[in-house]
């Protein structure tokens, strides 16, 4: 078994992770940390990072509310961050 | 399977042990966990598969080995979103399934109880279980300026990990004054520490190690807001009087970007509630906890807790716990009368128990959190409640925690109140006198599909 | 405590908080027990709904009225109860529903209440997020929703103004009766004992009513039953009406923050219990075939109330025989809400004694008793 990067989408462009990284890992190792906009237009990102506050939440392959610290990356995987369904 | 003897909740400490003692007394034993790996957040594994495991990951990738090797049936991405006294409804992915089950094991853990100070909804802010996961985990830091504040061994143990990573830790912030606080409590001191080598080996290898890298570690200071525009840039800072309140003119401004913060932590009793256990409010374990007999069985006969999720108390007592729980469960579930608790197992809860007694003499949560978020900061990070239209909510009439959540919708949105209502429940009792009742659960307890539910 | 009004009200939901406001304001001294802490009942878990069409006529008036009342306290007080007038639309599963819905029309518009009957080409062009199974619909442009905690919080409050005093953790234990009338009602509050002399009793307790009446010889013909609800995750803004399908069983609407409330007209019969079974969720996630854009949403919540249903779904209000001024309103089977407002102005033209603004012989409470 390897390590090999995994490459996901999020909003149309690429981002490489390690395989096993979460969702919310592989955007933070970025060096993003908000990756969603609460109703009033607040930045959220990860806040407790094992899925209970549900501030870390994306669209994941067309599911919306999908805990990105609780999500594995997987090859060819569409996350969208606009909130929007 | 549609159906098993014993269902375990839950594959952190408490989990793995119970589901291990059920499957080895011969029960047939489903382990469900919504989580990708097993571990919980004690025993948190490397997502990478080449990264080398420290002593505790390596003891916990035994443990789920051992549950494994005695025919656990392990679930992996499956959370739990209804629940009664004899099915659970899972949810994996898109899909629905039902679990029949003779006897359950619920080891939910918990989660941390948060301290709402202005600025804490600003990006850079974490919860200080939320950097030791991630450090464990994918070996990231979420900053590169890190103050750590709160109370309790958990800060200490994060700060104490992140000075081998390229970050710089500003500080560690205790706000109770250890020193001060055990000479108050000899007896609850020295019997909480006493066989307890283990830990205060830890705890002193990450004193030391923080000392060395020139952290500065102050106790009885605590943190009162964080600065920024839309991340962290800096955090105030003050000294705290015994009961954690903010004293006035000590404040200072520490350059960071990013905030571990820990106040201790909350059981998960979602689950159990749901299944209609009666529960208990016990400040000194975390809030509400489920009544239990000696074996550990709810007020549901079948019903089993264990663990965190049951009571504050650490990674040795869920173990514990856990083992005294799924051997309970097994016999409930095959028809045997109770077996009495191991020498070895009376001793290990006596011992752990005295731990968390002295756990909650020092660490549990004091009235000055409480006084830590304005008027105008928000309270519930899901519906953006301010502190402010709690407080008017409450002058208004609403006097219990669930008449504030329906008329601030504090508590409605996804996480479903478990950030929160632990934060309005102190609020709302400490302004109106009532003695709070827990809130309702309901199901789901995690969003699902309408999709998913038309299938069922 | 001892104390004395002109009237006691068992209940304090929007119902008895309603009938608080407008016998105040009539000049009643009105003392109100709600043995919560405040309302937590079916007036503050139901859908919101506001609608006048597709109703029996009396309830029709009652809806008309209240419609007006209800706007008006949107003017007066400036609080936005989240109160929409986005319409109300009834799916017909077929032609024969669709007939059904052309004559009742022709009554609602003898009325005064404006309905328009769509076929299946006007229902695609109108409400084109609707799924285009159904054959048509009826839809009232004056039918709304509201929010049904704020807008029961703003009569409670109103209610308070006007001078009525409000108990909670108050829970009535008897209504006392002597020489054929009522007294004054006894009440726990905690350990103590709360006396209120009153020569009038407003019983607006909903399920919870017929257990107090029975003593005085008054058999109330209401049943609790369990209606279950759910919401959705927020959505940007889709639907307008509260829309429904009897066909379905099932109704929903969008309030202003994005969620989708759905809810059943279903009820399981004869129990106080509160926890939603997973088939009343499978039930209610029928949503999805009036609203196909729910399928990849997520539910985030549910809950219940209890209703109080009579025989013929249709209150019980007025004051009773067995027993001079003790007036019952219960028995809503889930219309409440709605018709709230009207029911509390006649509740104090009842208590006042002058001509009710509609008539509501039709709701008295003994019409199921044999003559």
């Amino acid at each position: 078994m390897t390590d090999a990067p995994v490459e996901i989408l999020v909003d149309g462009r690429p981002i490489r992770a390690p395989a096993g990284a979460s969702v919310a890992a592989a955007l933070l190792a970025t060096g993003r940390r908000a990756w969603r906009t609460t109703p009033s237009g607040a930045p959220r990102g990860a806040f407790c990072a094992i899925g209970v506050c549900f501030d870390c939440t994306a669209t994941v392959d067309g599911l919306p509310e999908v805990r990105t610290c609780v999500t594995t990356v997987a090859p060819g995987m569409r996350v969208s961050t606009g909130g929007d369904p | 399977m549609t159906a098993a003897d014993v269902v375990v909740v839950g594959a952190g400490p408490a989990g793995l042990a119970a589901a291990a003692a059920a499957a080895r007394a011969g029960a047939s034993t489903v382990l469900v966990d919504a989580y990708e790996r097993p571990g919980g957040q004690y025993f948190r594994q490397p997502a990478s598969v080449t990264r080398n495991r420290s002593g505790v990951q390596e003891r916990g990738r035994h443990l789920a080995a051992r549950a494994l090797s005695v025919g656990v049936e392990f679930r992996p991405h499956t959370a739990v979103w209804d629940a009664t006294p004899t099915d659970l409804h899972l949810v994996t992915g898109g899909t629905v399934s039902t679990l029949a089950f003779r006897a359950a094991v619920v080891a939910t853990g918990a989660h941390e109880r948060v301290a709402a100070f202005p600025g804490w909804t600003l990006p850079g802010v974490y919860a200080a279980g939320a950097v030791q996961a991630l450090l464990k985990e994918h070996d990231l830091v979420p900053g590169r300026r890190v103050l750590v504040a709160g109370s309790g061994p958990l800060p200490l143990v994060v700060a104490a990990a992140l000075v081998h990573r390229p970050v710089r830790v500003a500080g560690v912030l205790e706000a109770t004054r250890l020193a001060v606080e055990t000479v108050r409590h000899p007896w609850i001191g020295a019997a909480g520490l006493w066989a307890q080598g283990a830990r205060m080996r830890e705890g002193l290898v990450g004193t030391v190690r923080l000392l060395r890298h020139r952290v500065p570690v102050r106790t009885g200071w605590g943190i009162v807001r964080a600065l920024g525009d839309s991340e962290v840039e800096a955090a105030e800072v003050a000294r705290l009087d015994p009961q954690w309140r903010p004293v006035a003119g000590s404040e200072r401004t520490v350059e960071c970007d990013t905030l571990a913060v820990h106040h201790g932590l909350v059981p998960n009793t979602d689950v159990l509630r749901l299944i209609g256990a009666d529960v208990v409010r016990r400040p000194d374990l975390g809030g509400w906890v489920p009544v239990r007999t000696p074996w550990l069985e709810t007020s549901i006969p079948g019903v089993f807790a264990a663990g965190d999720c049951a009571g504050i108390g650490g990674a040795a007592l869920s173990l514990v716990e856990g083992d005294v729980a799924g051997a309970a469960a097994a016999c409930h579930a095959l028809g045997r009368e109770p077996v009495r608790h191991t020498a070895r197992q009376r001793a290990a809860l006596a011992r752990e128990r005295r731990f968390q007694r002295l756990y909650a003499a020092l660490f549990a949560a004091r009235p000055g959190l409480t006084g830590l978020p304005r008027p105008d900061t928000v309270v519930c990070r899901c519906e953006e409640t301010t502190r402010g239209e709690i407080d008017a909510a409450i002058a208004a009439g609403a006097r219990t925690t669930a008449l504030v959540k329906s008329t601030t919708r504090c508590g409605m949105g996804p996480c479903q109140g478990r950030i929160c209502l632990p934060l309005v429940e102190q609020l709302t009792a400490t302004a109106t006198g009532v003695p709070p009742v827990p809130v309702t659960a309901r199901a789901p307890l995690v969003p699902i599909p309408f999709d998913a539910v038309r299938r069922c | 405590m001892l104390t004395s009004a002109t009237v006691v009200v068992i209940g304090g939901g929007i119902i008895g908080s309603a009938a608080a406001l407008f016998l105040s304001r009539a000049g009643e001294d009105v003392v109100v027990l709600e043995r919560g802490h405040g309302p937590e009942q079916a007036s503050v878990r139901n859908a919101g709904g506001v609608r006048a069409q597709c109703r029996n006529r009396t309830e029709r008036l009652l809806a008309m009225a209240s419609i007006e009342l209800w706007r008006g306290f949107a003017r007066e007080t400036g609080i936005d109860f989240e109160y929409r007038q986005g319409g109300n639309l009834r799916l017909a599963a077929d032609e024969p529903a669709l007939r059904a819905f052309a004559h009742e029309s022709i009554d609602e518009a003898a009325d005064g209440l404006t309905t328009q009957v769509w076929d299946r080409a006007d229902l695609r062009r109108r409400a084109p997020q609707v799924s285009d199974r159904f054959a048509g619909a009826k839809y009232c442009p004056t039918d709304g929703h509201a929010n049904p905690i704020r807008a029961t919080w703003l009569i409670l409050a109103a209610a308070k103004r006007a001078g009525a005093r409000y108990l909670t953790g108050t829970e009535a234990t008897h209504i006392d009766v002597d020489g054929g009338a009522v007294r004054g009602v006894r009440a726990r509050r905690g350990g103590d004992e709360v006396r209120i002399a009153a020569p009038v009793v407003v019983h607006a307790a909903g399920p919870w009513t017929p257990a107090l009446a029975t003593p005085l010889g008054v058999t109330l013909p209401v049943t609790p039953a369990r209606n279950a609800m759910l919401v959705s995750q927020r959505v940007p803004p889709l639907l307008d009406e509260f829309v429904s399908s009897h066909e379905l069983q099932v109704y929903l609407r969008q309030a202003p923050a994005g969620h989708i409330h759905v809810g059943g007209v279903f009820a399981v019969e004869d129990t106080f219990d509160q926890r939603v079974s997973q088939a009343e969720l499978t039930h209610l996630a029928r949503a999805v075939e009036i609203l196909p854009a729910l399928r990849r949403l997520t539910i985030l919540r549910s809950w219940a109330g209890t209703l109080d249903l009579t025989p013929d779904h249709l209150p019980l209000l007025g004051f009773t025989t067995a027993a001079g001024g003790y007036l019952v309103a219960a028995g809503f089977s889930g219309h409440g809400f709605c018709l709230a407002p009207a029911v509390g102005r006649t509740i104090s033209e009842l208590v006042r004694g002058t001509a009710t603004s509609v008539d509501v012989t039709a709701l008295r409470p003994d019409r199921f008793s044999p003559a």
